[in-house]
């Protein structure tokens, strides 16, 4: 019976992030991507959580935090980027806009 | 030991801020027509070293319908955007009482 | 038997609200409001489901979980950090607001103290 709940739950979140593929693949200008693939990223972990409930399996809990990580250094990449055109900057060049 | 009790206090403020904000959200969204008036304000704060800003605009964030874009050069002033700019004073009194007095109990002795 | 439903009644209403914010993403009008979306619900969603799947593991497989522990943290830390980046870069390159926005107090301050960018 819980792993009904859990199916449904699972074809939600399949949902929601085909929603956010719609805001990617449309969204007007690149802080728009830039937000729904992070919202994609995070309903990707909870996606991860729920499997490990549905098989009843602690293996993939690891994919849990990799996917947190990874989304949140994309994020912060990018919006470096599009903000001064430099993901690294040096230490001797900072130019504090 | 008073220290841990203040922070416990601020962690619990977290976590309720972040139920009620994203209540508010959903609201906003599913409401049929959209009736929001955004806008963005400036807040004065008296926090001082980094470490208080950061966690003030991270609590901001999570507040009902605000979220900081950008800190002044003199790292006084928070640019807050907000959802339903109905009072700006009302918002950032409420952020003032509340907000700032957790979270110098945690960091000034 | 009913604790079993009432983790996945847990689950389920963390995927609604996370589909709800993802709504929101496609609805609202420009960047600031779709952040707000992003960042706020979509967080509480994910937080649901991951506290759902720690008492889960600690209650039918006897598995106390320091990773999901470790990942409820995680995601509580950054997403207002990335809602904040994302703004700001929004900000910094020249995304105007909705039209129905009724203030703007960082435009002074930009073009009084930084000049334009």
């Amino acid at each position: 019976m819980m792993s009904n709940l859990l199916l449904l739950s699972l074809a939600v979140l399949a949902a929601a992030i085909l929603g956010c593929l719609y805001r990617l693949l449309k969204g007007p200008t690149v802080p728009d991507r830039i937000a729904a693939l992070d919202t994609i990223g995070v309903l990707l972990l909870s996606m991860i959580a729920v499997l490990c409930m549905l098989f009843r399996t602690t293996a993939y809990l690891d994919i849990i935090l990799v996917i947190g990580i990874l989304t949140f250094i994309g994020t912060t990449a990018l919006t470096r980027y599009i903000e001064r055109g430099v993901i690294i900057e040096d230490g001797d060049a900072e130019d504090d806009r | 030991m008073k220290k841990l009790y203040a922070t416990a206090k601020l962690l619990a403020l977290f976590v309720k801020e972040l139920f009620i904000s994203s209540y508010a959200v959903i609201l906003h969204i599913i409401r049929p027509r959209l009736a929001v008036r955004p806008g963005i304000f400036a807040l004065e704060t008296e926090l001082e070293s980094d470490w208080e800003i950061t966690l003030l605009s991270c609590l901001i964030c999570l507040t009902p319908g605000t979220l900081t874009l950008d800190v002044a050069r003199d790292s006084r002033t928070l640019f807050i955007h907000a959802m339903d700019i109905g009072d700006a004073g009302l918002l950032s009194q409420q952020i003032k009482g509340s907000f700032e007095k957790a979270i110098m109990e945690v960091t000034r002795p | 038997m009913i604790g079993e439903m009432a983790i996945g009644a847990v689950v389920l209403l963390g995927a609604c609200i996370g589909a709800i914010s993802a709504f929101g993403l496609i609805r609202l009008p420009d960047i600031y409001l779709r952040s707000h979306a992003a960042t706020k619900s979509a967080t509480v969603g994910v937080l649901l489901i991951l506290a759902a799947a720690f008492l889960y593991f600690l209650l039918y497989l006897d598995h106390v979980s320091v990773k999901l522990l470790l990942g409820i943290v995680f995601v509580f830390l950054t997403a207002p950090v990335a809602g904040h980046l994302t703004g700001r870069a929004a900000y910094r390159s020249g995304v105007s607001l909705w039209k129905g926005s009724v203030r703007d107090d960082l435009k002074q301050e930009d073009s009084s103290a930084q000049g334009p960018l």
